[in-house]
């Protein structure tokens, strides 16, 4: 069984030019390789450790990153990873589709992100697009916002200054290792055809901001 | 598998989330003891005993959406084949007490387990429980039914 890193090493360096995305890919074009996956989970189901561990480890921060995505505290970000992780336990061994477990996951942290939100007893509009919109997130965390820079440095500053929904689409991009589509698409409950415009402006505001920052 | 276009990803692009991705690292990554907590979570896994999906809980029902979470018991339901558990949870302070009810009503024990431990409790001959000063977050019940010997776990919740 091959050991799954803790966290993805760096990104290679260049640039990539045209790339074909699918639901299933990042945009890197990447698809998904279901077998490994699914090779964990099988094992993870008869309590193979390892194997858990591989899962935990390729996916802690994209569960991570949707809690906080919700502009949930840490705690409660914690509690979200925790049921999310134990609601995988509780289907191992029924989960139909290993190649897309990002998404399922990324399903339950938002559904469970939802619940945090409604059992911190904010008014939402429930059902619309506005769901974790401006209206539920007036308040900032009192642990922080989406990025907790120690030193608050000018990148984050710069990102802090975007529009809440840039923040919460850059807050999964920025996950290691990169999202896949239908990953993002369901952790922000956006279409998938919308995230690669949207991705675009979003990472021109940014740079703008960034200019305009003078770093 | 359908392509959704092809994408132009610009060298600024890559450069600018290759930062924030690293800026993400530093800034906000995953703490150490959730990533222990999400390792030892394999640890609840099912064993002789069937699962109980929440099928209902009153927190995420609209009609209830305008209310303060403190204002209203909330009542959840969890479905196995031929058996339920009924709860109503609510809470005084950092406490959390939960009622409920074993269907079909006979009598059993249940078990909640948590991070913080287990609490446990019998049920009476209607299948009725009651456990006092739980403490808020992740919760499962482990619930013997007596009459049929059937044991159901339920999905976990945050109390």
């Amino acid at each position: 069984m091959a050991a799954a890193p803790e966290a993805a090493a760096a990104r290679p360096g260049p640039a990539r030019a045209t790339s074909p995305v699918s639901p299933t890919s990042n945009s890197y074009g990447e698809e998904m390789d279901g077998d490994e996956v699914a090779g964990w989970l099988k094992a993870a189901a008869s309590g193979d450790a390892t194997a858990w561990d591989a899962l935990v480890g390729r996916y802690s921060n994209l569960v991570w990153a949707v809690a906080r995505a919700h502009r949930l505290s840490a705690a409660d970000a914690a509690d979200v990873s925790q049921t999310t992780w134990l609601r995988l336990v509780e289907h191992l061994d029924r989960i139909q589709q290993p190649e897309r477990l990002g998404a399922w996951l990324a399903t339950t942290a938002r559904r469970e992100s939802l619940g945090a939100i409604r059992r911190g007893g904010r008014h939402i509009a429930v059902g619309t697009a506005d769901d974790v919109g401006p209206g539920a997130l007036d308040e900032p965390s009192p642990d922080g916002p989406l990025l907790q820079a120690e030193e608050h440095s000018a990148l984050a500053r710069a990102f802090g200054r975007l529009a809440e929904r840039c923040q919460r689409l850059l807050r999964i991009l920025m996950t290691d290792p990169p999202p896949h589509y239908e990953e993002v698409a369901v952790a922000l409950d956006m279409p998938v055809g919308s995230i690669g415009p949207t991705r675009a402006r979003c990472l021109e505001r940014l740079q703008r901001e960034v200019e305009i920052a003078g770093i | 598998m359908a392509n959704w276009g092809n994408e132009q990803t610009e060298p600024w692009q890559e450069q600018l989330l290759g930062e924030l991705r690293e800026l993400g690292r530093a800034a906000d990554p995953v703490p150490p003891a959730v990533l222990f907590a999400a390792k030892g979570s394999l640890a609840w896994r099912r064993i002789d005993a069937d699962l109980a999906e929440l099928t209902s809980d009153s927190l995420l029902d609209d009609a209830l959406a305008g209310l303060r979470s403190g204002d209203v018991a909330r009542l959840v339901t969890f479905e196995a084949e031929d058996v339920s558990v009924e709860m109503e949870i609510t809470a005084t302070g950092d406490s959390r007490q939960l009622i409920g009810q074993l269907i079909p009503p006979q009598t059993g024990s249940v078990v909640v387990r948590s991070e913080h431990g287990t609490v446990d409790a019998d049920a009476d001959a209607l299948g009725r429980f009651r456990l006092l000063h739980l403490v808020p977050g992740p919760a499962s019940l482990r619930c013997r039914l007596d009459e049929s010997g059937r044991v159901v776990e339920t999905g976990w919740i945050v109390l």
